[in-house]
C-alpha cells in the first residue's frame, strides 16, 4: 500500500483483541453454529514451538467460521439488529466508504474477509 | 485490521483453531501459512516471516459511529444481547484457556491495557488510569503523543502530533471524535485530519489487550501512568 497516501498518513492501528478464546464458549459456538448434539472437548495438544511458545491446537480448523462473504445493510436498516451500546470496529475505505463491524458478532467469527473500495481487508478480532 | 495482501497476491483468512501466546492464530487459504492475529506476521508455513500491513480502524459504540457517519454500512448479523465472551471477560481469574500464571506482575493480570511500540520499546497504558471525555498529551520516546479515550466502548486511539504548532488539542464540548487545535481548526479523531484535510495527527499502532496477553508478546513493556 505504499502508494496510498491516506493509509500512510493516517494511521496504523490494529484493533486485534487478545480476548482469548475460551474453551466453553468455543464449544457453545460449535453447537449453535453446526447444530450438532455433542459437546466438543478440545484437546490441548501442543504443537510446534515458535519464539519459545508452543502453538496449541485447541479446535479443528474452521470450527469457528470466519466470514468469507460479508453482507451489509445501510445504517438506517440496522436498528433491528444493532444495539446502540454495541461495540463496533469502524473503518473508512481508501475512497471513503464507511463500514462498521459488531465485535459482539465477531466474537463468534473472529475474522471477516472484506473488500472495501476494492482494498482487500481482514478484520481480525 | 489488516490489508490482506502479500505482494500482488490477495489472501483469505480463516480461523486455524490454534492459539499462540494465548491469542488467535489465523491461516490463509492460499498457502496454509499460520499468522498471529496480534502481530500480523506469518509464524509457520511458506509465508513465514511475511508481515501484513495494518489498516486504520476505530473501536467505538454503534451509537457514536452512526452519529459520526450516518451513511455507514454495517455488517449484517443476528440480534445479540451481549458478547459470547461476557462470562470470560468478567472473570478476573481466568487467563486464557490454559489458566496461565503471571508472577511478579506490575498490573492485575486481567486488567486491560492499551499497548503500543515506539522506537523498539513496548509501552502499555492501563485503561483504568484513563478518564473519559478528555485527551491526554504525553511525551514518550521524544515524541508528542495524544491519547483519545472513548470509554463507553473502551476504545482508545494513540496519535502522534505532527503539526507542532497545533499543540495542545482539546475536545470539542460534548464530542468524543472531534477536537480543536490551539489555532481553532477542527480535527477528526478517526482520521487525524482537519476539516480542510490537513494532517495533524498520525496514528500509532495500538492494541487493547488484557495485561497478561500483552505481556506474553512484550514482556519488556514500560507502563505509562498519565
Amino acid at each position: 500500500m505504499p502508494n496510498n497516501p491516506r493509509i500512510q498518513n493516517v494511521t496504523r492501528i490494529s484493533i486485534v483483541n487478545y480476548k482469548l478464546m475460551n474453551v466453553r464458549s468455543a464449544g457453545r459456538i460449535m453447537l449453535t453454529g453446526i447444530g450438532l448434539l455433542f459437546i466438543f472437548w478440545p484437546r490441548l495438544s501442543a504443537g510446534q514451538t515458535i519464539d519459545g511458545e508452543p502453538i496449541y491446537h485447541v479446535l479443528p480448523m474452521d470450527a469457528i467460521p470466519a466470514i468469507y462473504h460479508p453482507e451489509f445493510v445501510p445504517a438506517e436498516q440496522a436498528a433491528k439488529f444493532m444495539d446502540p451500546a454495541e461495540q463496533v470496529i469502524g473503518v473508512i475505505g481508501p475512497a471513503g466508504t464507511v463500514v462498521a463491524y459488531s465485535t459482539w458478532y465477531l466474537d463468534s467469527h473472529e475474522i471477516v474477509n472484506d473488500l472495501v473500495d476494492g482494498l482487500p481487508l481482514a478484520v481480525a478480532w | 485490521m489488516y490489508v490482506r495482501t502479500v505482494g500482488a497476491d490477495t489472501l483469505t483468512f480463516g480461523v486455524s483453531g490454534d492459539l499462540w501466546k494465548d491469542a488467535l492464530v489465523m491461516y490463509d487459504r492460499e498457502t496454509n501459512s499460520r499468522w498471529s492475529s496480534v502481530t500480523g506476521k506469518a509464524i509457520v508455513g511458506p509465508l513465514k516471516g511475511q508481515e501484513l500491513t495494518v489498516y486504520p480502524a476505530t473501536q467505538t459504540t454503534w451509537r457514536a459511529w452512526q452519529a459520526a457517519y450516518p451513511h455507514t454500512r454495517v455488517l449484517k448479523k443476528p440480534l445479540l444481547s451481549r458478547s459470547v465472551y461476557a462470562a470470560y471477560n468478567a472473570d478476573s481469574t481466568r487467563l486464557g484457556i490454559h489458566g496461565r500464571q503471571l508472577v511478579k506482575s506490575a498490573l492485575p493480570a486481567k486488567s486491560k491495557v492499551i499497548g503500543f511500540s515506539l522506537a523498539g520499546q513496548a509501552y502499555a497504558l492501563p485503561l483504568a488510569a484513563l478518564a473519559a471525555g478528555r485527551l491526554y498529551h504525553l511525551q514518550v520516546a521524544g515524541r508528542q503523543l495524544v491519547v483519545a479515550v472513548d470509554l463507553a466502548a473502551e476504545g482508545v486511539a494513540v496519535w502522534r502530533l505532527v503539526g507542532a504548532d497545533d499543540s495542545p488539542l482539546e475536545l470539542l464540548p460534548g464530542e468524543i471524535h472531534l477536537a480543536r487545535t490551539a489555532a481553532g481548526a477542527v480535527v477528526s479523531l478517526t482520521s487525524g485530519l482537519t476539516t480542510a484535510g490537513r494532517p495533524v495527527l498520525e496514528r500509532i499502532i495500538s492494541i487493547k489487550a488484557y495485561w497478561f496477553g500483552w505481556h506474553n508478546f512484550y514482556p519488556e513493556t514500560e507502563i505509562i501512568r498519565p
